[in-house]
């Protein structure tokens, strides 16, 4: 497997120059806060993926790679990252222009690195922690390498939706048809048959020779016409019959009503302020992303800025996804959009069937400039039901304009019919011909309904056809990737579990789930069992066991996808986890992930002395490079020197004279020891809520805590003794009624014998065999070794 | 075979035991292969052309 041999930055983030050989082995990095620690990891990061994760996502959208990512004295042509691997000493380059072109042996190593997903940092464990399941889902799915599938399923479910919106109303145009046909033939008639037989019992009753098909009924109708009065105007009774068969024909589905009250309440929490501001956020980012696309150059149209082009493009389609493609209630107004479009329209067309048959009658203009007024508001009505397709609507769409609007068609209609009827009358037609009349415009309409559904249902079948191709397809999609998912879920959750079991032995927090979330695309559930119930971790964790359990995630996701790249970054994850966990953690790191390269970074000084500690205990010194920033300034960046144990560094100063310089490690040695002896030794000082713990806070209760617990005559005698040495001194005496520390008044021998006195007062808390600080156990009342890993662990009996 | 793929080779299983035309698969596949899979417009453009397949040749 390839390991990172050593890496050089030039002109990046807060880094001019930097060369950092660590032999391809583990890598532990202390550094004060600022001191360009994670210029190292982002240097990693960007090698690796040509991006870095603190420009994306919300809130980065003023930051760019080109822009903030090369050091301020520098440009971004100056910007280089080399990383030289083993075996092979194979050395690869990113620059901006110039991505590194791995060799054959290191390909995989570096398509498993290209995600990004060695790197965790710990804003990301709280971010994938208090996510939304969906977002949460897209962190994982970043991890195992399928984000490209939830575009497709996206785009799956929408072709399905449309296929079978246009289905529906299809088929609710076919109900409508047969419920027309219904009441005008007063029997309920579900196909054409019937509808024909009934048409044919009415022709028979008035004398007139049934239908073999409503085909029939136009050539029948002129027949009829013809031999009904030669003397009269037969084109203007043609005209008139066919107006009054229009007329008849009138009919609006109300359901169109009941479908705008469905709209308005899909689109009523759409319209709040919020949702309105992120809609027009929407808006925006769409001329945006024109305006991007069309300029080539890396510069932003709107301010003038540099920018990364492809980038903003991605994360301008990646918000604009959020804001209003994945939203089912956009889906589902859509939906009603395109049906009450479908009622409209058919209410437009029959106003303007309406008037064309009207046209010939003076008598009947004023009521066709209204109808033509009428349709002209329908027309306009859709428009605006039809704006609420991309939910752009100001206002709720108006009900009531629309029932009114139906009420006066329904007028003028019930008017123009009348006045039609009035006037066949005084043509003069008897009673007998009237009702043969009438009889053959009810088969016109029949007729005419009949046509529309039988070309409805021809079209009908290749719908439903498609509908259910597109319905198995999403389907089929969908529950793939959720069962494909689900099963890498199951597959890592042992690991996690053993994991966060490793790091809490005893917690009364357990079985960790992680599951596809079963009524939600796209979205993963995390729950934990707590004190006998199943719940969000969140409803009981402190953030110290949140940020652990992320970290397990993380860790168990890594060990299944990132096989090919043993690589993992740690960039100060800690923080929140207590001493008695980290050493967990370097249980967990040394044992689970020994074939890894670890590359752990931290400004916790005690946390890196654990580290170090723990790399002795598990026989790995071998194996890692402990490394400190020991300044950094803008011109120079990081200055990085090798670990040297604290007395070292002590001893060191001392022997160079630097009086001040030892008496501050040595008071940063005490207080480090000081704050060690009463963690493991379970000590109880004074709570503090605000501050930080000084030597004047710990001193009295950890020397009480060993009193109490020293039972054994020669340890009680070393604890006292070294107390007795280190109150001796007069430094420990300013320690203890100031917090600073007052070195110029104190000697040379003074500020060494303090420092002695600190040390040997350290090498009696440690096991004699591994180095290891010793810990009290209070159930087997012990101060004892807590290195399992120890051959030979110090105990002493309390 | 990376996980991606490997989801989309059992997708395309299912669609196969479903019956579903196998012209229709391989325009699916197709639009895998040039990452336009992800787009609406040409999911409905295949399904429609073989919904119209299938009622042609009285499947």
């Amino acid at each position: 497997m390839p390991r990172v041999k050593a890496i050089s930055i030039h002109a990046f983030r807060g880094i001019p120059d930097l060369e950092l050989n660590f032999d391809g082995k583990n890598l532990v990095l202390k550094g004060e806060n600022a001191t360009g620690k994670s210029s190292i990891v982002e240097a990693f990061e960007f090698f690796f993926t040509g991006n870095l994760s603190i420009f994306q996502g919300e809130g980065t959208q003023s930051l760019s790679l080109p822009k903030h990512a090369p050091h301020k004295n520098f440009g971004k042509e100056d910007v280089s990252i080399k990383v030289a691997f083993d075996p092979g000493n194979i050395f690869l380059e990113r620059t901006f222009e110039v991505r590194p072109n791995p060799p054959e042996p290191l390909k995989r190593y570096f398509e498993a690195a290209e995600k990004g997903t060695f790197v965790l940092r710990r804003s990301q464990i709280l971010k994938f922690i208090a996510s939304i399941p969906a977002e949460r889902f897209r962190a994982i799915a970043s991890i195992i390498g399928i984000e490209r599938l939830d575009n497709v399923e996206l785009a799956l479910k929408r072709a399905y939706e449309e296929l079978e919106t246009s289905l529906t109303a299809k088929k609710e145009r076919m109900n409508s048809i047969f419920s027309n046909i219904s009441e005008r033939l007063g029997e309920n008639v579900t196909n054409s048959e019937k509808a024909l037989n009934l048409m044919n019992t009415r022709l028979k009753e008035v004398g007139l020779s049934p239908l073999i098909s409503f085909d029939e009924v136009n050539k029948i109708s002129e027949q009829f016409l013809t031999g009904f009065k030669e003397s009269t105007d037969l084109e203007h009774i043609t005209k008139l019959n066919e107006a009054i068969e229009e007329l008849n024909q009138f009919y609006v589905d109300l359901g169109v009503i009941e479908l705008l009250g469905d709209l308005n309440s899909k689109l009523r929490p759409l319209l709040e302020e919020k949702s309105k501001n992120e809609l027009r956020l929407g808006d925006f980012l769409s001329i945006g992303e024109q305006a991007v696309e069309k300029d080539e150059r890396n510069i932003c149209p709107l301010c003038g800025q540099e920018i990364d082009r492809q980038r903003l493009l991605e994360q301008i389609k990646s918000r604009l996804q959020t804001l209003r493609e994945l939203s089912t209630e956009a889906s589902e107004v859509r939906g009603l959009v395109s049906k009450i479009e479908d009622e409209l329209n058919i209410l437009s067309g029959t106003i303007e069937r309406i008037c064309t048959r009207l046209e010939p009658f003076e008598q009947l203009a004023k009521n066709r400039h209204r109808l033509k007024k009428i349709q002209e508001l329908v027309t306009k009505f859709k428009e605006n039901v039809s704006v609420a397709r991309d939910l752009k609507l100001e206002k709720e769409v108006s009900i009531e304009e629309l029932k009114q609007t139906i009420i006066v068609v329904q007028k003028i209609v019930n008017s123009s019919h009348a006045k039609c009827r009035s006037m066949f009358k005084r043509i003069g037609v008897s009673s007998d011909w009237k009702k043969k009349m009438d009889l053959m415009n009810l088969a016109n309409q029949v007729s005419g309904l009949i046509n529309e559904s039988n070309n409805i249902q021809k079209t009908l079948v290749t719908e439903e056809k498609q509908c259910d191709m597109a319905k198995i397809t999403y389907e089929s999609f969908s529950e793939t990737k959720k069962t494909k998912t689900g099963e890498i879920y199951e597959s890592i959750r042992g690991n996690v579990n053993t994991f966060y079991s490793t790091l809490h032995p005893n917690d009364p927090h357990k079985n960790i789930e992680i599951s596809i979330a079963a009524t939600r695309r796209a979205s993963t559930d995390l729950k934990i069992e707590s004190f006998g119930s199943i719940e969000d971790p969140r409803a009981f964790a402190s953030e110290g066991h949140l940020d652990s359990l992320g970290l397990c995630i993380f860790l168990g996701f890594v060990k299944k996808f990132n096989e090919d790249c043993k690589f993992i970054v740690l960039d100060d994850v800690v923080t929140t986890i207590d001493s008695q966990h980290r050493d967990l953690l370097c249980k967990l790191l040394f044992e689970h992930f020994r074939d890894y390269q670890l590359f752990i970074t931290t400004h916790d000084a005690i946390w890196y002395e654990q580290l170090c500690a723990a790399q002795r205990a598990y026989g790995i010194s071998g194996d890692c490079r402990n490394m400190e920033i020991i300044k950094w300034t803008f011109e120079t960046g990081p200055i990085i020197e090798p670990y040297r144990p604290r007395w070292q560094r002590i001893e060191d100063r001392i022997n160079s004279g630097d009086k001040a310089g030892a008496a501050n490690e040595g008071r940063r040695y005490l207080e480090w020891l000081l704050k060690n002896t009463c963690e493991t030794m379970m000590a109880r000082p004074l709570f503090k809520m605000m501050s930080g713990y000084t030597v004047a806070d710990l001193f009295t209760p950890a020397k009480a805590r060993l009193a109490e617990l020293a039972k054994d005559p020669t340890f009680k005698q070393q604890i006292d003794q070294r107390f007795q040495e280190l109150e001796a001194t007069t430094i420990m005496g300013n320690l203890l009624s100031h917090d600073n520390l007052e070195a110029e008044n104190v000697s040379m021998p003074e500020v060494e014998r303090f420092c002695v006195a600190i040390h040997e007062l350290h090498n009696v808390l440690k096991c004699s065999n591994c180095g290891t600080f010793l810990k009290y156990f209070q159930e087997m009342k012990r101060i004892r070794c807590p290195n399992s890993q120890c051959t030979k662990p110090t105990e002493i009996i309390c | 075979m990376s996980l991606q793929e490997d989801i989309f080779e059992e997708f395309i299983k299912k669609l196969e035991a479903a019956k579903l035309p196998s012209k229709f698969i391989e325009e699916l596949r197709k639009l895998w292969v040039s990452n336009e899979l992800n787009s609406k417009e040409e999911v409905i453009r295949v399904s429609r052309e073989a919904g119209e397949n299938a009622t042609s040749q009285g499947n």
